[in-house]
C-alpha cells in the first residue's frame, strides 16, 4: 500500500495554504505532520483523506489517481481503505459504543459475519472489554478516543488518518493512544497524524513540518 | 435492492429514535399536518355521506322519473290559479296520449287519513293513483296482485297497503278497509321506501277526497329531457300559457346539488391543502433545525463512507416518517371526529378506506415535497467544515 501526493496546491480565497506539496507514505509508516497554526496541516490531511479536494495536484492510492474518482467512488475508498480519528472523538451521542464502532458498516456493501467478534476483540485490545452497550456519555475523554480508534479500525483499513488525536487527552491516555497507533503501523498500516503534541514525534518514523506560506 | 431496503429500514428506525429524542418539538411541528389530514378525513366522510344520501334519495325518486306538481302561488297569483284547474284529468289524458311510450300516473295524496280495519282504526297517507304508480315508484307487490286497468275502468273499490301497515294491523289480501265510510277490499301488500314508507293506495277515480287538480303527475320515461319538453308544451297549451305547474327532474336536481357540493368541496379542499402546506413547512423547519444540530454527525457519516445520496435518503426518510406519523395521527383524530359527528348529529357519514388511502398518499406527497429541501441541504454538507467548525 502506498499513498502519494504530487504537486498539491490549495488556497482558501486569496490565502495560499499548500504550495507544490509532495509526499509519499509507504506501508507500515508512522508519519506525523507538524507546523504552526494555519500552516495547512489539517488541510493536507483532509486532502489526503479525500475529504477535501486540492486546487491542483494528484493523490494516488497505489496506482489509482483519487482525483479521477467521483464522490460515490471516493466514499467507497474512504469506507474501505481509510480510518479516521479526530481531535474530539466525534462520537454520535445517541448511539452506544458498539453502534458507533460499527457505523462504517452502515455504508459498506458487506457486513462481516464475525462483526460482534471484531468489535469485542478491538475493545479488548483497547482495554475497553464489555463496553459494547455503554452510552457514550458514560465514557471518559480517553475512553471515547479509544472507541474512536476502534471505529477507525473496524473496517481493517490500510491507512489511518488522525487529526490531533491526543489534543484533548491527559498524558496517560495520550501514551495509550500513541502506542496503539504505533502498533498499528507496525502491523503494516500507514498512520498519518496531524499534531501539535511533541510526544507524537517520539513515535513517528518521519516528521513532516509545514510552514505557513 | 436488498441493501437499499436494509438502509431504508435502518433510516426508518433511526427516524423513530430521533423523533422520540425530541418528541415534544417534533410533535408540535406535526400539528399542521395532523389538523390538515383530520379535516380531510372529516370532509371526505361528510361529503361522501351527503352524496350517498342524495343518490339514495334520487334512487327513491327514480333516475328516469319526471314529477309534475302544481306551483305554490303567492296570494296575488292565487287568483290566476283559479283560472286553471291545475293538473286536471284532461291534462293526464292528454299526456297519456302524447307519451304513449312512457308510464304515467296521476296522484292524489292526503296525510293522516283515518282508516278502519275490523273494529280498530289507524291513520296513514291515502294515495289515489292508477295501475302504473307502483312501477313508476319502483315498489313491488309482495303479496296479492297489482291494480288492473279494469279496476280503474269499473271504479272498483280495491286497495293496496304498504308492508308496515300490513304487518302492524294484520292486513292481508282479502281484508276489508273502511275509508270515508266506503268499503275497500285489500288486493295487495306493497314494499316501501324512504319517501313512501306508510300508505294505502286506491284507484284515483274512487278517491274520496278528489279535487279539480291532482297533487302530482308522475312520469317514467327513457328520455327525460324530450319528455320534459313535451309535458311543458302540452301543459302550457292546456293551461292557456299559465305556468301554474312545475316540472321536477330529480336527476337534474341531484346534478345541481352535486355540482354545488363539488364547488364547496373544492374550496374546502383548497383550504385543507393550504393547511397541509403550512404543516409541511413546520416539518421542514424542524428538519432544517435537526440538520443544523446534526451537522457534525452528518460530516462524520460522510467521512466514514456515507455517499451524498445515502445522507439525502436518511433525511428524506426522516421527513417521510414525520409526515406519515402526522397522517396517521390526523386520520385517527379525523375518524374520531367523524364518529362523534355521526353519534351526536343526524348528518350522514360515509367512512371509506379510500379516504384513508388518499390521506396517507397526501401525507407522503407532502413529505416528499417538504423533505427534499432539508435532505438536499444535508447532502451538500461539507464533511471537512462540519467536523472542523462544529
Amino acid at each position: 500500500m502506498r499513498l502519494v501526493a504530487k504537486n498539491i496546491y490549495k488556497s482558501y480565497k486569496d490565502v495560499k495554504v499548500l504550495k507544490n506539496l509532495n509526499l509519499m507514505a509507504q506501508m507500515g509508516e508512522f508519519i506525523s505532520i507538524v507546523g504552526t497554526s494555519g500552516s495547512g496541516k489539517s488541510t493536507l490531511l483532509s486532502i489526503l483523506a479525500t475529504l477535501d479536494r486540492a486546487d491542483s495536484g494528484d493523490i494516488f492510492l497505489n496506482d489509482i489517481n483519487l482525483n479521477t474518482l467521483n464522490n460515490r467512488e471516493l466514499s467507497k475508498v474512504r469506507n474501505s481503505e481509510f480510518g479516521f480519528i479526530f481531535q474530539s472523538s466525534n462520537m454520535i451521542m445517541h448511539l452506544n459504543v458498539k453502534e458507533n464502532i460499527t457505523l462504517p458498516f452502515l455504508y459498506s456493501d458487506n457486513t462481516p459475519k464475525d462483526l460482534d467478534f471484531r468489535v469485542s476483540s478491538l475493545l479488548q485490545m483497547l482495554n475497553l472489554s464489555n463496553y459494547e452497550n455503554k452510552k457514550i456519555n458514560q465514557l471518559s475523554g480517553g475512553e471515547q478516543q479509544r472507541v474512536a480508534i476502534a471505529r477507525a479500525l473496524i473496517n481493517n483499513p490500510s491507512i489511518i488518518f488522525a487529526d490531533e488525536p491526543t489534543g484533548n487527552l491527559d498524558l496517560g491516555n495520550t501514551k495509550i493512544i500513541l502506542k496503539t497507533l504505533k502498533a498499528l503501523s507496525k502491523e503494516g498500516k500507514i498512520v498519518i497524524v496531524v499534531t501539535h503534541d511533541s510526544t507524537v514525534k517520539n513515535y513517528s518514523d518521519r516528521v513532516i513540518e509545514l510552514e505557513k506560506l | 435492492m436488498k441493501i437499499f431496503l436494509k438502509n431504508a429500514i435502518y433510516d426508518f428506525e433511526n427516524a423513530q429514535k430521533a423523533f422520540v429524542r425530541k418528541k415534544f418539538q417534533s410533535f408540535l411541528s406535526l400539528f399542521g399536518v395532523i389538523i390538515a389530514i383530520a379535516s380531510f378525513i372529516v370532509l371526505i366522510s361528510v361529503s361522501e355521506g351527503s352524496k350517498k344520501e342524495m343518490i339514495d334519495s334520487l334512487k327513491d325518486l327514480g333516475f328516469n322519473t319526471i314529477r309534475v306538481t302544481l306551483k305554490e302561488f303567492s296570494i296575488i297569483s292565487k287568483d290566476l290559479n283559479n283560472i286553471s284547474d291545475g293538473l286536471s284529468l284532461s291534462d293526464f289524458r292528454d299526456l297519456q296520449n302524447r307519451l304513449s311510450n312512457s308510464f304515467i300516473a296521476p296522484l292524489y295524496s292526503k296525510k293522516s287519513v283515518s282508516i278502519f280495519h275490523k273494529s280498530s282504526d289507524f291513520t296513514t297517507t291515502l294515495l289515489g293513483s292508477n295501475e302504473e304508480f307502483l312501477f313508476i315508484e319502483n315498489l313491488k307487490v309482495l303479496q296479492g296482485r297489482p291494480f288492473l286497468k279494469s279496476d280503474l275502468k269499473f271504479l272498483k273499490k280495491v286497495a293496496i297497503v304498504s308492508l308496515d301497515i300490513a304487518q302492524k294491523y294484520s292486513i292481508n289480501s282479502g281484508s276489508d278497509l273502511i275509508i270515508n265510510n266506503k268499503n275497500y277490499e285489500v288486493i295487495a301488500v306493497a314494499s316501501i321506501k324512504d319517501n313512501l314508507s306508510s300508505f294505502v293506495l286506491i284507484p284515483f277515480n274512487t278517491y274520496p277526497y278528489q279535487k279539480s287538480s291532482f297533487d302530482n303527475i308522475n312520469i317514467f320515461t327513457d328520455d327525460i329531457f324530450t319528455t320534459k319538453q313535451i309535458v311543458d308544451l302540452a301543459l302550457t297549451k292546456n293551461h292557456k300559457s299559465l305556468k301554474d305547474f312545475e316540472i321536477l327532474i330529480p336527476r337534474q336536481i341531484l346534478e345541481q346539488k352535486l355540482k354545488t357540493q363539488r364547488t364547496f368541496s373544492i374550496i374546502t379542499f383548497a383550504i385543507i391543502l393550504m393547511s397541509l402546506v403550512s404543516g409541511g413547512i413546520s416539518v421542514m423547519n424542524i428538519m432544517l433545525s435537526n440538520i443544523n444540530e446534526q451537522t457534525r454527525e452528518i460530516g462524520l457519516r460522510i467521512a466514514l463512507g456515507a455517499t451524498n445520496i445515502r445522507i439525502m435518503q436518511q433525511y428524506l426518510i426522516y421527513t417521510l416518517f414525520m409526515v406519515l406519523l402526522g397522517g396517521f395521527l390526523g386520520s385517527v383524530l379525523g375518524y374520531l371526529i367523524v364518529f362523534l359527528i355521526s353519534f351526536l348529529t343526524d348528518i350522514n357519514i360515509l367512512i371509506s378506506l379510500k379516504s384513508l388511502l388518499f390521506a396517507i398518499s397526501l401525507s407522503l406527497i407532502a413529505g416528499a415535497i417538504f423533505g427534499i429541501y432539508p435532505a438536499k441541504r444535508a447532502k451538500n454538507i461539507s464533511p471537512i467544515s462540519a467536523l472542523r467548525d462544529y
